[in-house]
């Protein structure tokens, strides 16, 4: 049985990607907080239960799934085509993807990679992402269409995202 | 034939579900897809794991530091928002850290035995958000026009004030707020004072403002001028259904028990002006600048008001408690605008004898006396006393008669400075850049005159030194010829 001093440290490692699990099921801001508050605590309480020799990230995945699923609030919100198996398979998917670099690598390469960033697109990052100001209001602002505010966004993330595999030495 | 995993379709996909702006038919497929096929799911979680990775990295890490602390309240560690990277990241991860013990220790207080005496309270109480102060490096703050950068190295440090009175003549130049959330309207707030915090005053960048869960994402309309923080934050927290708790370093919004949204009732918002009087000692609401500047106000909070409206339309206006109290804010913050203690200025015209002449600057408190002293050696004397003003119009005070002319200082209260602005005529204006001190701004129209304004940030113990070019004609004051090659210094005097 884990003692809870093992906790905290298991958690802090987890936690980015946990965050980044419920973001993919949650897009609201808010409520992805109190989820992954609300997952946090069931985590501590449920702690006796996790097997060390399985990933602690898989167990709290496992976790922040079922919670979504069984919150008929958060669930209303997802297809139909969302079940445990989809939840289960994305799951394994995180794992993978945290096992190709560990997060905090990730966040050192992408400060560069943002570092690179001409102004302009570093504004509109910055108000997407930091001001979280309406896509709506930064396309106007800008004097562009929503659709091409969007369409520059991803092309922006997926630069920064080639720039971040690039940084890593990962293939792209 | 379904989209394969690293296929523009797919990437689409993602990107709408990530967007938000997925269709159901997108969803189902795309989440269809992250069942049947392991490299999208992958390819899903790479994705959202970068889309994390980027809000986290990017933004102001306060929903990521979010951590409960007992009373319902939140906490969260400050972290600097510097695109790219404000602070180390060791440094963001053991903040991390300790915002997880905080979510630790809360969770511990929460499971502790029940005290004998006392119901156990096992409910969850509504959280808190708190707003962390936001440093903005790349943008300047949505909500407020650029102002120049004072220069700030000659200022005294303030006297210790407490932090709520502070607070309350602490001006944002001004907010503009439209169908913003709660909590990212208050976030902006307090980036602007963090913005506008020359002084760099500790217990300015210590404050902390929280707000209920409950009412964080609450959509908030507000538009006013230069008004004081403390005042935005309350009209804004009303707008929201909040009250405001002050308790150093702490601001924050209670919520207020009531329906929300807000149920309007008809009421008479010429009350408002009851009983307040102009600075002539007139009734406010018999005047009807000030009924004017009213109805402004309330059609900028959203109540339906028009030039045409009338007064018996005036008297029976849907209103809720929010845009009462924001209505009532504005117009006190009006009010404080109009008695703003600005700063007034002796002015001297001199010949310019040095070759070369003294750069415009700004002038010390030592350099203003010996400035005044050397003046009153050479026997020059003020031509003007000016009071620099907030308002379009200022009385220059000459010979004993009050001329009303264009503005030739105005002051705009900034954070805790004043900032002062001589507008020099075109044509006149001794374009800059200036090294130092008082910036010179100039801009060119089409047919090539320019029009420039001397900007300084001058406290009350300052002075500045303005250097003209100007050819043979009378200029700034009524009546005073203004040779090439003046120079124009002011002199503060302390208001009265």
């Amino acid at each position: 049985m884990p003692d809870h001093d093992h906790f905290l440290p298991l958690f802090l490692t987890a936690q980015p990607d946990l965050r980044a699990f419920i973001g993919a099921l949650v897009r609201d801001p808010a409520t992805r907080e109190d989820v992954f508050q609300e997952v946090a605590m069931i985590l501590w309480k449920k702690f006796d239960l996790y097997d060390p020799a399985r990933p602690f990230g898989a167990w709290a995945r496992g976790i922040a799934a079922r919670k979504v699923l069984e919150d008929r609030r958060l669930r209303s919100r997802l297809p139909e085509s969302c079940t445990a198996e989809t939840l289960e398979a994305l799951s394994v998917g995180h794992a993978k993807e945290d096992a190709e670099s560990p997060w905090h690598d990730r966040e050192k390469a992408l400060n560069y990679c943002l570092e690179l960033l001409p102004e302009r697109s570093a504004r509109f990052i910055q108000e997407r992402y930091e001001m979280r100001v309406p896509a709506d209001v930064i396309a106007l602002e800008a004097g562009i269409s929503v659709d091409a505010l969007y369409q520059t966004l991803s092309r922006l993330r997926r630069q920064l995202r080639e720039c971040v595999q690039r940084r890593l030495g990962l293939p792209s | 034939m379904p989209p394969a995993a690293h296929s523009p379709e797919f990437a689409r996909l993602v990107q709408h579900w990530l967007d938000e702006t997925a269709t159901p038919d997108e969803a189902a497929l795309l989440w269809q897809r992250v069942a049947e096929c392991p490299d999208c799911a992958r390819e899903f979680a790479a994705a959202a794991r970068f889309e994390s990775l980027l809000a986290e990295t990017v933004a102001t890490p306060a929903k990521a530091l979010f951590t409960v602390l007992p009373g319902g309240k939140e906490a969260a560690a400050p972290v600097g928002v510097k695109l790219g990277g404000s602070k180390p990241a060791h440094v963001r991860h053991l903040l991390r850290a300790a915002a997880v013990l905080a979510l630790l220790g809360w969770i511990a207080w929460l499971l502790r035995p029940a005290p004998q005496d006392s119901p156990q309270t096992a409910r969850k109480t509504p959280a808190a958000k708190q707003i962390l102060p936001q440093k903005r490096t790349l943008v300047g703050a949505a909500t407020a026009p650029s102002t120049p950068v004072p220069n700030v190295d000659k200022l005294p440090a303030l006297p210790h004030i407490p932090l709520p009175e502070r607070l309350e003549r602490f001006f944002l130049t001004s907010v503009s707020f439209d169908q913003v959330p709660l909590s990212q309207a208050l976030g902006l707030l307090q980036g602007q004072l963090q913005e506008l915090n020359y002084l760099k005053t500790a217990d300015l960048e210590r404050l902390r403002v929280t707000v209920p869960a409950e009412a964080a994402g609450r959509r908030i309309s507000f538009h006013s001028g230069p008004i004081v923080f403390l005042k935005a934050v309350r009209a804004i927290a009303a707008l929201g259904g909040c009250e405001v708790s002050v308790d150093e370093p702490t601001l924050a919004l209670i919520l207020h028990r009531e329906i929300f949204p807000q149920v309007p009732e008809r009421r008479d918002v010429r009350e408002i002006l009851a009983g307040r009087v102009n600075a002539d000692g007139s009734a406010a609401d018999s005047d009807p600048a000030r009924i004017s500047e009213l109805m402004k106000d309330a059609a900028s909070l959203g109540l339906a008001v028009t030039p045409e409206t009338t007064a018996e339309m005036l008297a029976a206006l849907l209103v809720t408690r929010g845009q009462w109290t924001a209505l009532q804010v504005l117009t006190d913050a009006r009010e404080q605008l109009r008695s703003y203690p600005a700063p007034i200025f002796q002015m001297y015209v001199e010949e310019v004898e040095e070759n070369p002449p003294q750069e415009d600057r700004v002038l010390d408190a030592e350099e203003v006396t010996a400035q005044r002293q050397a003046n009153l050696v050479r026997g020059i004397t003020p031509v003007a006393v000016v009071q620099a003003s907030v308002t379009p119009i200022i009385p220059i005070i000459m010979q004993g008669a009050q001329v009303p002319l264009q503005p030739l200082l105005t002051a705009q209260p900034v954070g805790e400075v004043v900032q002062v602005t001589a507008t020099i005529p075109a044509s006149y204006a001794s374009i800059g850049p200036a090294p130092s001190g008082v910036l010179l701004l100039g801009t060119a129209d089409a047919n090539g005159t320019l029009s420039g304004y001397a900007s300084a940030i001058l406290r009350g113990d300052q002075g500045a030194v303005l250097n003209f070019s100007a050819a043979n004609t009378a200029l700034i004051m009524a009546g005073l010829a203004v040779e090439s090659q003046m120079r124009l210094t002011l002199l503060p005097v302390m208001p009265p």
